[in-house]
């Protein structure tokens, strides 16, 4: 029993630094953490990558809301939004909006999951056949929603696209993730963060205004988007959120509840799909598969009891490291805290990846300015997973 | 440096780096021998050439063994494939382990 406890705080601890460092991807701290301790107890081990990757979910935000900066595809749909709010003096109640999203999506998650793990893999194995055409359906989809450029929409995409399969099918560069995520999204917004020198707006603790109603609302909305896209590989929350925006009119505020819903319910239904299809949409949890090859029903309820007691100990952290934040946010000096993580991701990378791997990073770098300078979503950008998967499922890698 | 001129310039950089990099990954792939596979840390990537044995195909699934000068090691693909016994393949997979034993999960294979 102790060592469960100590595991799940371990797991708290490394989601919160896996969260706030913007390069710092989860998928590799799983890597690191599974090959520093593979000869500990399955139970334990479990118990350590679920509340990883849950409190990962919830510290994912501070970058973004706070900084500016998302550190992956999955928070990149609400930088504007955001960017927004801390322009007002908000970054405080944005970030709380995300938490609420998270915490309210986990309840409507646990209400239907006895439903969802019912029907999933008949669902499943009636949409698999069409798999690819969904994808190129979607990614049409977000190409036509683009209201600023559709050819630039369409160029990042396709650079993406062509940037991902080259460093995803290539067998010299170790952790490609690393450097052709932190490429696209992180230094490019860091970067940019540097050349906008602009006064920063004082930032105060304001609470949000939620509408119990609209909030019910978009969490089943959320849900349904969440359970469409655990069938479409590499569509992850930055999609599902322009799915569900199609479906509904989202204010501001309401974009940063979904952000913060879609992101957990990313990870609660890989739990449901290592379950019924043994496939996980989360590199954290799909190393699992490595430890336990058959994820029992008994391991499913475990890893979401986990779930619920990490979801609530990482909300009230992540507050209460939130409001330290906003008391001290003057003192810090955003300048150089940019330029560290520039410098940390550079390091790590080298490191990690090795020099072709800042190659990778560097011309992500230049594919990740075109939606900032042309003013487009960057979720254009996940045609750096969307793409390698539909030319593999279209048997074409 | 204005906007338009940065612009230009993240454009000819994503377009050299794209051009280098199909350049460096079709260049630079080498080939592990079977016996350093056991050497290397899971979930790393392999480029193996072999011989084929002891094929098992079923509705999901093909298994096999690889064959090389310095060893042999188990092979699975999640695909339905007719491959051809003692031929040689070129085989990229990722490293992995499956009831303590080290295993290869192929992401695609061809004849060499």
């Amino acid at each position: 029993m102790l060592n469960i406890i100590i595991s799940l705080f371990l797991g708290i601890l490394l989601g919160l630094i896996s969260g706030i460092v913007p390069s710092l991807h989860i998928n590799l701290v799983t890597i690191i953490v599974l090959s520093l301790l593979k000869s500990q107890n399955i139970i334990d081990l479990l118990t350590l990558i679920v509340s990883l990757s849950v409190s990962n979910s919830f510290f994912n935000t501070i970058p973004l809301t706070f900084f500016s900066i998302p550190d992956s595809p999955e928070t990149s749909i609400s930088t504007n939004p955001a960017q927004k709010f801390t322009s007002f003096g908000k970054s405080y109640e944005a970030f709380l909006l995300t938490i609420i999203g998270s915490i309210s999506s986990l309840i409507t998650f646990l209400i239907f999951s006895p439903l969802i793990l019912y029907v999933y893999p008949t669902l499943f194995s009636f949409i698999k056949p069409s798999t690819s055409l969904l994808l190129l359906l979607v990614v049409l989809f977000t190409l036509i929603k683009e209201k600023t450029s559709r050819i630039w929409a369409l160029i990042s995409f396709l650079f993406s696209g062509l940037l991902g399969i080259f460093t995803l099918t290539s067998y010299n560069i170790k952790e490609p993730l690393l450097p052709l995520l932190s490429g696209l999204f992180a230094i490019p917004s860091m970067l940019s963060n540097l050349k906008n020198k602009e006064e920063r707006t004082e930032q105060k603790i304001t609470q949000p205004e939620i509408n119990k109603f609209r909030l019910i609302k978009l969490n089943f909305l959320s849900l349904l988007c969440s359970l469409f896209s655990t069938f479409l590989p590499a569509v992850g929350p930055s999609q599902s959120a322009v799915l569900a925006s199609s479906i509904t009119k989202i204010s501001l505020s309401e974009s940063l509840i979904l952000t913060g819903s879609l992101t957990t319910l990313n990870i609660l239904f890989s739990l449901i799909t290592l379950k019924t299809i043994n496939k996980s949409r989360n590199g954290s949890l799909e190393s699992l598969k490595d430890i336990i090859p058959k994820f029992s029903s008994n391991e499913l309820i475990f890893s979401i009891i986990i779930s619920i007691i990490v979801a609530g100990i990482s909300a009230a952290l992540a507050i209460y490291f939130a409001r330290k934040f906003i008391k001290n946010i003057k003192s810090l000096k955003l300048d150089y805290l940019n330029k560290f993580f520039i410098l940390l991701t550079l390091i790590l990378v080298l490191i990690i990846s090795k020099p072709i791997g800042i190659l990778v990073m560097l011309t992500g770098t230049a594919i990740g300015f075109i939606p900032i300078f042309k003013n487009i979503s960057r979720n254009h950008l996940m045609g750096c997973i969307i793409l390698p998967v539909i030319f593999y499922t279209l048997k074409i890698l | 440096m204005q906007d338009k001129k940065l612009f230009l310039l993240a454009i000819i950089i994503a377009i050299l780096g794209l051009i280098l990099l199909i350049i460096l990954t079709s260049i630079n792939e080498k080939t592990t021998e079977i016996s350093e596979v056991k050497k290397l840390q899971l979930d790393s990537k392999v480029n193996l050439i072999g011989k084929l044995t002891n094929i098992e195909k079923s509705k999901d699934v093909t298994k096999f063994n690889i064959t090389d000068e310095t060893g042999t090691i188990k092979g699975i693909i999640f695909k339905s494939l007719e491959l051809r016994e003692n031929k040689l393949f070129e085989i990229k997979g990722v490293v992995k382990t499956y009831k303590n034993s080290i295993e290869i999960h192929v992401n695609s294979i061809k004849e060499s």
